[in-house]
C-alpha cells in the first residue's frame, strides 16, 4: 500500500488516481460516520462528497505533522453537525439539561418497539442499544462513533474535534454511562 | 465492601485497560466484594459490545466519481471529448459496414453507384460555383460594372447548381449545425485564464 503522504503530493500534481486512492481509503470511515449522524444515506452521501470535496481543495494548506485522518475526520465532523443543525426534525434527545444547571437528567423515551420477551433476543438487543446511541445527543455521539466506530484514540479525537483531551474523555464516559444507565432500564 | 465505589469512568478505563497497575488492582479487588459494581461492570461491558459492533457503512459507488468530477474539471472535459470521439468512431465503423454490406447486393450496389454518380457532380458543381465566383471577383475588380453583368450572365448556370446542392432543409440544417458545433467546440477549448493548466490528454481521431 502506497504511503499516505506520497499520495497526497501525487493528489496535489492533479494525479487522478491519486485522488481515487485517497477516496477508496475513507471514503467508508467517512460515510459510515456521517450515516451515523445523520441516519438518512442521502444527507449522509452529501455530508461525505462535501468532506472529499473540501478536503482535496484544502490539501495544499494540508500541516503534514497532523495526522492526515483527524484533519479528515475534522471537516467530516463539522459538516455533520452542521446538517444536524439544519435539520427542522431533530432525533428525540437522551437527555435534558435545567436551565441554570450542569446536571443532565436522563428522559424516559418510550420505545415504540417490539415488547421485552422478543427485546431479550440477541439481535434486537443490538438494535435496540443501536437505537439508543442514535438518540444521544449530536456531541456525545460524535464521539462515541469516533471512538469505537472509527476506533481513534482519545487524542486522535481530540485533535479532530479540536477539543481538550479532558472533554473528549469525560463525553465518552458520560455517553456510554448513559447508554448503561438506558440499556439496565431497559432490559 | 471493602473500599470506595469506582464511578462509571474509573469502571470504562478498567475496561479499556487505561487505569494505572495499582489502581486496577484495586479496582478489580472492590469487584470481587462489591455486587451493584459488578452489575455496573457487566451493563458497561455490554454497551462496549455493542458500540464495538457498529457497522461500517459502504457509501453507493457513484460518489467517487461525484468527488472527482467536482475537484477535477478537466477530466469531465475530457470524458465529454472521450464520447465525442467514441461516437464519431461508431458512426464512422457504422457508415463502413453499411457500404460493404450494401456492396454485396445488386440493389445496394445500384444505389451506391447512384449515390457516388451524385455526390461527385454536385461535389463538381460547387468547386466550378468557387472557381468562377474567384473568376466573377477578379473580373469585377478589373473590368467594371459591365463586365460583371456579361460574366454574372455567364455564371448564371453555376449559381443555378450551387442552389441545387443546398436545396434541401436537411443539408442546410446540417450546415448550420456543424458551424454551430464547430464554434461551440472551439470556444469550449479555449484557454482559461487564473486556472492552472495540467494539459489535456490526447484524444484520437477516432476517440481511441
Amino acid at each position: 500500500m502506497a504511503d499516505e503522504t506520497e499520495i497526497i503530493q501525487r493528489c496535489l500534481a492533479g494525479e487522478e488516481r491519486a485522488h481515487r486512492e485517497l477516496i477508496s481509503r475513507y471514503e467508508r470511515p467517512v460515510f459510515s460516520l456521517a450515516y451515523r449522524m445523520l441516519r438518512q444515506r442521502e444527507d449522509a452521501e452529501d455530508v461525505t462528497q462535501e468532506t472529499f470535496v473540501r478536503m482535496f481543495r484544502a490539501l495544499d494548506r494540508y500541516d503534514q505533522s497532523r495526522p492526515f485522518a483527524a484533519w479528515l475526520f475534522t471537516i467530516a465532523s463539522r459538516l455533520s453537525i452542521d446538517a444536524i443543525r439544519r435539520r427542522k426534525v431533530r432525533p428525540v434527545p437522551l437527555v435534558r439539561r435545567e436551565v441554570g444547571s450542569d446536571e443532565e437528567e436522563i428522559i424516559d423515551v418510550p420505545d415504540p418497539g417490539l415488547g421485552p420477551e422478543i427485546e431479550t433476543q440477541h439481535g434486537e438487543e443490538e438494535r435496540s442499544v443501536q437505537r439508543l446511541i442514535d438518540e444521544l445527543p449530536p456531541h456525545y455521539r460524535i464521539v462515541v462513533v469516533m471512538r469505537h466506530q472509527q476506533d481513534l484514540s482519545y487524542d486522535e479525537i481530540a485533535e479532530a474535534l479540536h477539543l481538550p483531551l479532558g472533554t473528549v474523555k469525560a463525553r465518552i464516559h458520560r455517553a456510554r454511562a448513559l447508554l448503561a444507565q438506558r440499556f439496565g432500564g431497559a432490559s | 465492601m471493602t473500599t470506595r465505589c469506582p464511578d462509571s469512568g474509573t469502571l470504562q478505563d478498567y475496561l479499556e485497560d487505561l487505569l494505572a497497575p495499582d489502581v486496577r488492582i484495586a479496582v478489580e479487588r472492590h469487584l470481587g466484594t462489591c455486587e451493584r459494581c459488578g452489575e455496573a461492570l457487566a451493563r458497561l461491558d455490554h454497551v462496549f459490545a455493542s458500540l464495538g459492533a457498529m457497522p461500517l457503512e459502504a457509501p453507493p459507488a457513484r460518489l467517487v466519481e461525484r468527488v472527482l468530477d467536482d475537484v477535477l474539471p478537466e477530466r469531465r472535459r475530457t470524458r465529454w471529448l472521450r464520447r465525442l470521439g467514441a461516437g464519431y468512431a461508431w458512426t464512422f465503423a457504422a457508415c463502413l459496414v453499411a457500404i460493404v454490406g450494401g456492396a454485396a447486393h445488386p440493389a445496394g450496389r445500384t444505389f451506391l453507384t447512384w449515390l457516388a454518380a451524385e455526390s461527385s457532380a454536385r461535389v463538381l458543381h460547387s468547386l466550378m460555383f468557387v472557381v468562377h465566383t474567384a473568376s466573377f471577383v477578379a473580373l469585377s475588380l478589373s473590368g467594371g460594372w459591365g463586365m460583371v453583368s456579361a460574366v454574372g450572365a455567364k455564371l448564371s448556370p453555376f449559381a443555378r447548381a450551387l442552389y441545387v446542392v443546398a436545396d434541401h432543409g436537411l443539408i442546410r440544417l446540417g450546415i448550420v449545425v456543424s458551424a454551430a458545433l464547430c464554434l461551440s467546440l472551439l470556444w469550449w477549448l479555449r484557454p482559461r485564464a487564473g486556472r492552472p493548466r495540467k494539459g489535456m490528454p490526447h484524444v484520437g481521431v477516432l476517440g481511441i
